[in-house]
């Protein structure tokens, strides 16, 4: 068993420089769990609470059933992956992946087999006998991995460990990692600031700000539900839109307004409002940019989401369309299909779709719905 | 060889080594006469030590012989300690600094400063290399012709690190070169490890030459910096006390001042890094996008390290 359990964790720097504030998580067995969050959130010095390098303030951690505050970090059976590597170069390949094993006294016909596999495993085997500086570095970090995968541990620990790689290799790698966890079958936690690697490779993602976790979830909750402004700006990109907006209530109808804008909220999103007393207040609207749609039938089936909006800046990305948006005063980036006959400067109209709206407590910042 | 100086200036005679072929090998050319004992002929004496002949052109008494052959031992003993442990001997002894020049020539020192005994696993890390490992009290010296020394250093961070689950502090000095000797690149390693410890820092490498500025710092004379957040940078503890701001501050100076960079990484819009780079401005004074104000700040943040040290 490798579960991993945080109890109301704390880290206090001397200064009462606080950097990571009771922090709860239940990490199951095999679970390939993302702390995600920017700069300076607690996310790497949470992680090296967990592998010991770091002393809890106060809290309980347990990996595996047992508690351990107090367990030397060497006993506590995780492995660490690096952003650089941690290859000794003047040693091979091999000797690198063995190096941990032979440090253990690991009889030597168990270390071969352990490194071959693991090489088998990483595509790495044809590498062996090269020395780190002979490799790419997508390469290294393949070996970075897999001298933690022959030690065999209950969790790997990984902290930022493609950020030093190209987008391309990135990219890459990052399947590659998903595919190991799914083939080692053991718990994962990895740490980076990166929100597309927390969406592609976590089976469930932690969002952390300001060394507070704002929301445990699986990456489709998190983007589609998201606990509040941080987590639904933080997750998706472009970014989702945030307008300043007012809830009225017309009959059975809700409506947002903003400026001149007057949008009907459905009939479960609108019972919600009703239901939790947001009627007349102020809160902050939400809408990712794909929810925004100029197509002609997109504008004319949805006639009650209507607004209009000057188009200010148009990116081509190929298989789809920025339009950079202002509408009423508010700055909005819809993304379309790359078909778009928007033009710079024109006023067009755009369908927001209400169904996968987002409206936020405007003092609290946590979600209504 | 300073002895032969020494014996002249004693006896008022010139004093010359040879081998046992008659190669001089340090001293005054004198004649040589080969014995295995002492010898005495025209004015001059040649007395048997070891495998050296020394040879003076005067005519010595038997204690004056005596003493040589002391003196002469105790110096080869000497030698001999700087050449079958040399590096111990160096890092240990205080050597001159004329008869460290030219050897060692290429290679760093790396101070390597832990909680545990880590010897064992360099052992193990750099056995059959041209490696050499000096203990002392707080650490290990490693002596190495480093290709990459900041990515050595790090993979012995990270490696150890993550096999006994511990930090390390590792300080480096500069390649030994011309006048700087190996002496003063262990005294520069360890100078580091220490000061960076001093500093608060529980992890990482650290380079003498970074670190100057740090040590410039702690030899002023505190008191009287600290009058510089309460006379001119007074509002420098309010940005301390705001995490967020200190945050941005800290981030932005790590990513070079490139404010885009420094925003990503914040996930915050640039305009908001600008903002707060604006409120650290009326709090302290300073205009930290201007590479001269971000230094000064840095300056301060240095002090308050090393204050609340």
């Amino acid at each position: 068993m490798a579960k991993v359990v945080l109890k109301n964790i704390y880290k206090i720097y001397p200064g009462n420089v606080v950097a990571v504030k009771d922090a709860n998580l239940d990490i199951e067995d095999k679970e390939f769990v993302v702390l995600v969050g920017p700069s300076g959130c607690g996310k790497s010095t949470t992680l090296r609470m967990i592998a010991g390098l770091e002393e809890i303030t106060s809290g309980e951690l347990y990996i595996g059933d047992k508690l351990c505050n107090d367990v030397a970090p060497k006993d506590r059976d995780i492995a660490m992956v690096f952003q650089n590597y941690a290859l000794y170069p003047h040693m091979t390949v091999y000797e690198n992946m063995a190096f941990g094993l032979k440090l253990r006294k690991i009889p030597k016909d168990i270390i071969d087999k352990k490194v071959r596999e693991a090489a088998k495993s990483l595509d790495i085997e044809h590498l062996l006998d090269r020395k780190p500086k002979a490799l790419s570095g997508g390469q290294r970090q393949r070996v970075a991995l897999g001298r933690a995968i022959v030690r065999e541990p209950k969790v790997f620990l990984m902290d930022e460990p493609l950020s030093n790689l190209d987008a391309k290799l990135r990219v890459q790698m990052r399947a590659e990692i998903s595919k190991l966890h799914k083939k080692l079958n053991t718990t994962f936690i990895y740490v980076t600031h990166d929100q597309t690697e927390a969406m592609t490779m976590g089976t469930k993602i932690v969002v952390m700000k300001d060394g507070v976790i704002q929301q445990v979830d699986s990456p489709q909750r998190i983007y589609e539900h998201p606990a509040n402004i941080f987590v639904a700006g933080f997750m998706g990109s472009p970014q989702m839109n945030f307008i300043n907006a007012n809830l009225t209530k017309e009959g059975d109808k809700v409506f947002v307004n903003f400026g001149r804008v007057k949008l009907s909220l459905p009939q479960d999103k609108a019972n919600i409002i009703i239901e939790k007393g947001y009627i007349g207040k102020d809160v902050v609207f939400g809408i990712r940019p794909q929810h925004i749609d100029d197509s002609v039938d997109a504008v004319s089936q949805n006639s009650e989401s209507v607004v209009e909006a000057k188009v200010e800046l148009i990116e081509h990305m190929g298989s789809e369309t920025y339009l950079y948006l202002v509408c009423e005063g508010n700055n909005i980036i819809a993304r379309v299909a790359p078909t778009s006959k928007a033009q710079t400067e024109q006023i067009i109209k755009v369908a927001f779709e209400m169904s996968n709206v987002h409206i936020f407590d405007k003092e609290t910042e946590l979600s209504v719905f | 060889m300073g002895f032969c100086e020494g014996i002249k200036k004693a006896l008022k005679c010139n004093v010359g080594i040879y081998d046992l072929k008659g190669k001089i090998l340090y001293g005054f050319n004198t004649n040589f006469r080969y014995t295995d004992d002492v010898l005495y002929s025209n004015n001059s004496t040649y007395i048997r030590c070891g495998e050296m002949i020394v040879s003076a052109d005067c005519l010595l008494s038997q204690d004056a012989v005596n003493l040589i052959r002391m003196i002469l031992s105790l110096e080869q003993e000497k030698e001999a300690a700087t050449f079958m442990q040399p590096l111990e001997y160096i890092l240990k002894n205080d050597i001159s600094y004329e008869s460290l020049i030219g050897r060692y020539e290429g290679y760093t020192v790396l101070y390597i400063k832990c909680r545990e005994d880590v010897e064992d696993i360099l052992f193990n890390i750099y056995s059959g290399y041209d490696v050499e490992l000096v203990k002392d009290d707080d650490g290990i010296y490693l002596i190495k012709k480093f290709e990459d020394i900041e990515n050595e250093a790090n993979s012995i961070i990270n490696g150890i690190g993550d096999e006994r689950g511990i930090n390390i502090i590792i300080g480096s000095g500069r390649m030994v070169k011309d006048k700087y000797t190996i002496k003063h690149s262990s005294q520069d390693a360890k100078l580091s490890a220490v000061f960076a410890e001093k500093l608060g820092f529980k992890n990482g490498y650290f380079v003498y030459d970074k670190m100057v500025i740090y040590e410039v710092i702690n030899s002023l004379d505190i008191g009287e910096l600290e009058k510089l957040y309460d006379e001119i940078y007074r509002g420098f503890f309010d940005v301390i006390r705001d995490r967020e701001l200190i945050n941005t501050a800290e981030e932005f100076l790590k990513r070079d001042l490139n404010i885009s960079e420094a925003a990503r990484r914040l996930y915050i819009h640039r305009n908001t890094l600008l903002y707060r780079i604006e409120k650290i401005k009326s709090l302290t004074g300073l205009d930290i996008k201007s590479f001269e104000e971000a230094m000064i700040f840095k300056f301060l943040l240095i002090i308050y390290r090393l204050k609340s040290k």
